[in-house]
């Protein structure tokens, strides 16, 4: 039987979906039963999601770079 | 990118070394912000970090190092960086070595009790579905985090979940064996949430 710690330390395994199917079976059993692990669990897969959210953020174009190393490679 | 089908990366490689400089400024746009980030987890000083990313496309461009499509191209090109800013980092006097595998204990192991139960139980968070998707206070503090994250942390929690590579490709980039990649990522990822739980509890 997985104990809270055990848990914690598998969340971020689990929200990926990395474990093998025993192992999830265990952390899902336990999440049955305990609610401080239920909300850790959610907690994590939030953080994941949020650090995901800063993905998309791009504001800075590297065009010019771009081109200004493209053409002074060319003229090796 | 705009159009239904953006090209892939390998199609970009092979019209870039054709000398399509529209495919070329294409894969910077793609992978520019992702390399910096990479960077800055050797060389701590943003000007050395562009310094690097710059030889590594100049690299590409000359055929200094070759992609053989034995690897995704982005795994290829984050692994070169990623050794072109590891011998930087090496000679340079400023340099933060990534210290990938720093002994350290379970960032959460204080909350439990020897029997291995919560001792502090995490609290709810006061988070509305609003605040959550729109709000920059949280993004900073995520942000914030990430930012305070010991380098070999914070660089497979960004490989991981903000440019979205798979395990193994962050393996092979950061030349780190599986179990690391997964013990550097949990810890990362709990500090990101022990600070989100700071702010939001």
């Amino acid at each position: 039987m997985l104990r809270c710690r055990d848990v914690a330390d598998l969340a971020s395994d689990y929200v990926n979906g990395d474990l093998r199917w025993s192992r999830r079976f265990a952390v899902r059993l336990h999440l049955t039963i305990c609610r401080f692990c239920r909300r850790y669990v959610r907690q994590m897969r939030e953080t994941v999601r949020l650090l995901r959210g800063l993905r998309g953020e791009t504001e800075t174009a590297y065009e010019e770079l771009a081109r200004t190393l493209f053409r002074s490679t060319r003229r090796m | 990118m705009s159009g239904a089908d953006p090209a892939t990366d390998e199609a970009l490689v092979a019209r870039a070394l054709e000398g399509d400089e529209d495919a070329f400024v294409a894969l910077v746009d793609r992978y520019q912000r992702s390399l910096l980030r990479l960077a800055r987890n050797y060389v701590r000083d943003d000007r050395l970090a562009e310094d690097v990313v710059q030889d590594t496309w100049i690299g590409f461009l000359r055929g200094i190092e070759k992609f053989e499509g034995r690897a995704a191209f982005r795994t290829w090109l984050h692994r070169v960086l990623a050794n072109r800013a590891k011998s930087r980092a090496a000679k340079e006097a400023r340099y933060v070595f990534m210290d990938l595998l720093q002994d350290e204990s379970s960032p959460i192991a204080d909350r439990f009790e020897p029997s291995g139960f919560w001792r502090a139980p995490p609290r709810e968070w006061n988070l509305t579905p609003e605040r959550l998707l729109l709000s920059d206070e949280i993004r900073a503090v995520v942000e914030s985090a990430l930012e305070a994250l010991p380098p070999g942390q914070r660089a497979v929690v960004e490989l991981r979940d903000l440019e979205g590579l798979e395990a193994s490709e962050v393996c092979n980039v950061l030349g780190i064996s599986e179990t690391n990649q997964r013990v550097l990522l949990h810890r990362g990822r709990t500090k990101v949430r022990a600070a989100l739980a700071a702010r939001l509890e």
